[in-house]
């Protein structure tokens, strides 16, 4: 048969809609249970059933034909009201789906149609036909869990269905990418390409960004092709536990990269699985409660703040956080004290312990501890967060929270003994900056461990370039600390970087093979400049640090934080937060900035006597720069000139202050962020060109004296020209 | 009878070696390597090919030859493979001989240490031996990474495909 031109694409397009027809028809049997007799729900049926016949017959698969026709006539009996389509009429009906799909299958493989015996289904399906068909006398079709398609990842999986429209999109702007590129290659070769080559950049950089975007949505898939396979799970749970339970969906095109998809469906099934077996109670139980018998379990999915949320839900018997600490305390993952401590939330948060999955046989209630361990290390596998709500008596809720994508990411880069590394955004919290000083209090070695202080709280502290070998365990407090706070899954610890650099989108890609046991990193990309940087992986470095091994150190137990003395009324002030320097932040006051600019370096000048001056609207405006004041080093303008000199072609980013007389242009690293604040200065200090120092948006932050750097570069200014 | 084939030669330390052309892809100047913390001491750091991201084993340490540094100027010979390109450093770059299989003689057996895994044959040229290397047998087998405890992260996270 083979030989026949064009029998592949055939049979292709045979095993996809024949595929196609056999999940409809799954559905629509579950629907019919739900609502039997809809003469619309059984018409539905009957052409599924009979495309799929007609193709098989024409094909010659003729004992998939003879099982169609066996549904058909079963069918038709309950069209004509001859017989109703109970419980086990409907499971012979899935049992037929299910035969299909496995010769389906069959066919894929090899061609042809796997010799099964049928004949025990047709002889369920004549049973089930007789007016008298003995009600659930037979055993379970197919005990739960080993549903036939459960996990069955066929060649078909790795095709994706895309919209034609967001092809020609995609067409479309590979058109313009083209040009962007022939604008840049022109540029290349011209003796002076200069705005040229700006404007020619910018365009490129515009259509990448929109071509990243669609080829994002081309990869994206609605979650409900995970959720298809959902009804028939939960009605084959229920029905193993003897509970009625009704599965609703909502959101099932809240759009999903198709990689997640597929690693959701695992971590959703052990979530459903529990949620009927364990949440949802019996009929008779939730009749005492005065609750409806027929329990509900509600998925959802949303987008939220590009990511998405799926939410489980039951209306069940809830959590009983008080056994759940009762078992943590058993199992010996909590003293008594601690356990009693424990907020409530964090408390609930104890089933995703390891140590709780052996649980069940203490206690009935932790049952829903069991495997809860590997959905969240499935959910965190992806960048993902798990949360869980209870009510006693009212029902749980699980909250999945997932990235739309993780192929392009936004990410930090820090260096570490002179090599860059990419921290991915997802896992950062935040920034922090010690001082010297503040390093010295608030940084602690306890047996070989680094502890951070951070705001009342103690953090465990991973030191880099020790994690990785490069550097000694625990590096010189005297010039500062860096610390990235990192989240990992629930828990976080800082992680002590050399210096941190700029934010880039990076593309991750794989480690080479030889390389992926090395837990500490996510992969590799390829940075602005052509250089490979390394992608860290929170969750590995935690691990390897330890700081994520003990059971203990999961979660985390609330100190008593010292009462901080309330500190008097400060008035509040909007500032500008720039970057000077390596990782220097510093704050200016909102009222002293006449401007923000971005000046090519080409329109700076150096005049005699070292002054800096730029071409600013026709005038000159001499400039400071900022960094080398707060440096204290002498000559700052030198500095500057060498800094331009380096960075020929590049700009400056320069705050212009208003002074009394002039104008003045601070030249700093990077303008951040507007805030405002309490100007309550923590700490007074005696370098030049700084006031004090406080805390913005939780990073140390300090404050400069716009007049005092001003006269450390160009006193003469500030007295109207004379010195 | 004479072979169709090719060697591409290089010197590691005092050694010619030879490679099946076929199996080499191109020859780079130094690239800039990016060292990878924690790899086993043969991978000499990661290199960006063309946007591709590529190992880089130093050839001395996977030879187990006597340490020196490499020139500074140490060329790579890029491997091609079923799982991506592989980059070797190499102290220099000889000249493309011919490989003619009846003059291969099997590697003597006094010849011990991991040199002798990896080699095919050696072949002698009228003034000098040269060790015709098996390219499999170089890229596989590399001593495993300091923490084989595999990252759950590391498979899952959706990767480009090359």
């Amino acid at each position: 048969m083979a030989e026949t031109p064009g029998w592949d694409e055939v049979m292709r397009e045979f095993l996809v809609e024949s595929r196609e027809h056999v999940q409809g028809i799954e559905a629509t049997v579950l629907e019919l249970e739900a609502q039997p007799g809809s003469q619309a729900l059984l018409a539905q049926l009957f052409r599924s059933l009979h495309t799929v016949k007609g193709t098989c017959g024409f094909l010659g698969f003729s004992r998939l034909e003879a099982l169609m026709h066996a549904a058909e006539e079963l069918l038709g009996l309950a069209r004509d009201r001859r017989l109703t389509l109970d419980r086990e009429r409907v499971s012979t009906l899935l049992a037929i789906a299910d035969a299909a799909r496995g010769a389906l299958e069959h066919i894929e493989a090899t061609g042809l149609e796997p010799a099964v015996d049928h004949s025990a289904l047709f002889a369920r399906m004549a049973g089930a036909t007789a007016a008298s068909a003995p009600l659930a006398a037979s055993e379970p079709l197919t005990p739960p869990g080993t549903l036939p398609w459960r996990g069955a990842a066929t060649g078909m999986d790795s095709k994706l269905r895309v919209d034609v429209a967001l092809l020609d999109r995609l067409m479309n702007l590979m058109g313009e990418l083209v040009l962007a590129r022939n604008r840049i290659l022109q540029c290349a070769t011209s003796p002076a390409p200069g705005a040229e080559l700006v404007t020619a950049s910018q365009r490129l950089d515009v259509v990448t960004t929109q071509v990243q975007q669609v080829v994002m949505k081309t990869r994206l898939q609605p979650v409900g092709q995970v959720w298809n396979r959902f009804p028939r799970l939960v009605r084959e749970l229920a029905n193993g536990c003897g509970k009625q339970v009704r599965l609703q969906l909502q959101g099932a095109d809240t759009e999903l990269d198709k990689t997640l998809v597929e690693a959701l469906h695992d971590p959703l099934t052990h979530l459903l699985r529990n949620a009927v077996d364990h949440g949802v109670e019996t009929p008779e139980q939730r009749r005492e409660r005065g609750k409806p018998p027929v329990g509900c379990v509600t998925l959802r999915a949303s987008h939220e703040g590009g990511l998405v949320h799926l939410g489980m839900s039951d209306d069940g018997a809830g959590i009983d956080v008080q056994r759940v600490r009762q078992v943590a305390v058993q199992r010996g993952l909590l003293t008594a004290e601690q356990a009693a401590r424990l907020p409530d939330a964090d408390a609930l948060m104890l089933i995703f312990m390891p140590g709780f999955s052996t649980a069940e046989r203490v206690t009935s209630l932790s049952g829903r501890g069991v495997g809860m361990d590997v959905v969240r290390t499935q959910v965190e596998r992806i960048g993902g967060t798990v949360e869980v709500h209870s009510r006693p008596g009212q029902g749980t809720t699980f909250t999945l929270k997932i990235p739309l994508t993780l192929a392009i990411i936004p990410a930090l880069l820090v260096t570490c003994r002179g090599d860059r590394y990419a921290l991915p955004q997802a896992s950062l919290r935040e920034v922090v900056w010690l001082e010297p000083e503040q390093a010295r209090r608030d940084v602690t070695r306890i047996q070989g461990a680094c502890v951070l202080r951070l705001r009342g709280e103690l953090m465990p502290l991973v030191v880099l370039a020790s994690e990785l070998g490069v550097g000694p365990a625990m590096p010189d407090l005297e010039e500062g600390v860096t610390v990235v706070v990192l989240q990992a899954g629930e828990h976080s610890f800082g992680l002590w970087v050399d210096a941190i650099h700029d934010t880039e989108e990076i593309v991750v890609k794989p480690l080479w093979k030889h390389l992926k046991g090395l837990a500490c990193y996510a992969g590799a990309t390829v940075l602005g400049d052509g250089r490979v940087a390394l992608i860290l992986d929170a969750m590995g470095l935690g691990r390897r640090a330890g700081t994520l091994d003990e059971t203990q150190a999961q979660v985390v137990i609330p100190e008593p934080v010292p009462e901080v003395a309330p500190r008097p009324e400060a008035p509040r002030e909007r500032v500008l937060l720039c970057r000077t320097g390596e990782e220097g932040r510093v704050a200016i006051p909102l009222s002293r900035v006449a401007r923000l600019e971005e000046l090519p370096a080409s329109d700076v000048e150096r005049l005699s006597g070292g002054m800096e001056m730029a071409r600013y609207h026709g005038q000159l405006l001499p400039l400071v720069r900022v960094a080398s004041v707060l440096a204290s080093r002498q000559g700052a303008t030198e500095t500057l000139t060498q800094a331009l000199q380096a960075a020929a072609g590049a700009s400056l980013s320069v705050v212009v202050t208003s002074h009394a007389e002039t104008r003045v242009g601070l030249v700093v690293d990077a303008i951040l962020d507007i805030a405002e604040v309490d100007f309550a200065l923590q700490r007074e200090t005696r370098r030049p060109g700084v006031l004090g120092s406080m805390v913005v948006q939780s990073r140390a932050t300090e404050f400069l004296d716009v007049e005092g750097t001003v006269r450390a570069v160009h006193p003469e200014l500030l007295t109207g020209g004379t010195p | 009878m004479s072979d169709p084939r090719q060697l591409c030669s290089f010197l590691v330390g005092e050694h010619l070696f030879g490679l099946d052309i076929e199996r080499v892809q191109e020859i780079l100047l130094p690239p800039p390597l990016t060292r990878v913390p924690g790899a086993p001491p043969e991978v000499a750091g990661l290199l960006n090919l063309r946007g591709q991201i590529v190992p880089a084993i130093d050839l001395r340490r996977r030879l187990d030859l006597p340490e020196a540094t490499a020139p500074a100027d140490a060329p790579h010979v890029v491997l091609r493979g079923d799982d991506g390109a592989v980059s070797l450093r190499v102290d220099a770059i000889g000249d493309i001989l011919p490989f003619v299989d009846a003059k291969l003689a099997p590697v003597p057996d006094n010849l011990r240490g991991p040199l002798r895994s990896l080699l095919l044959g050696v072949h002698a040229l009228p003034d000098r031996l040269l060790l015709v290397l098996s390219a499999d047998a170089v890229v596989d087998g590399l001593s495993p990474a300091s923490n084989p405890a595999a990252s759950p992260s590391l498979s899952a996270l959706p990767q480009e495909p090359h």
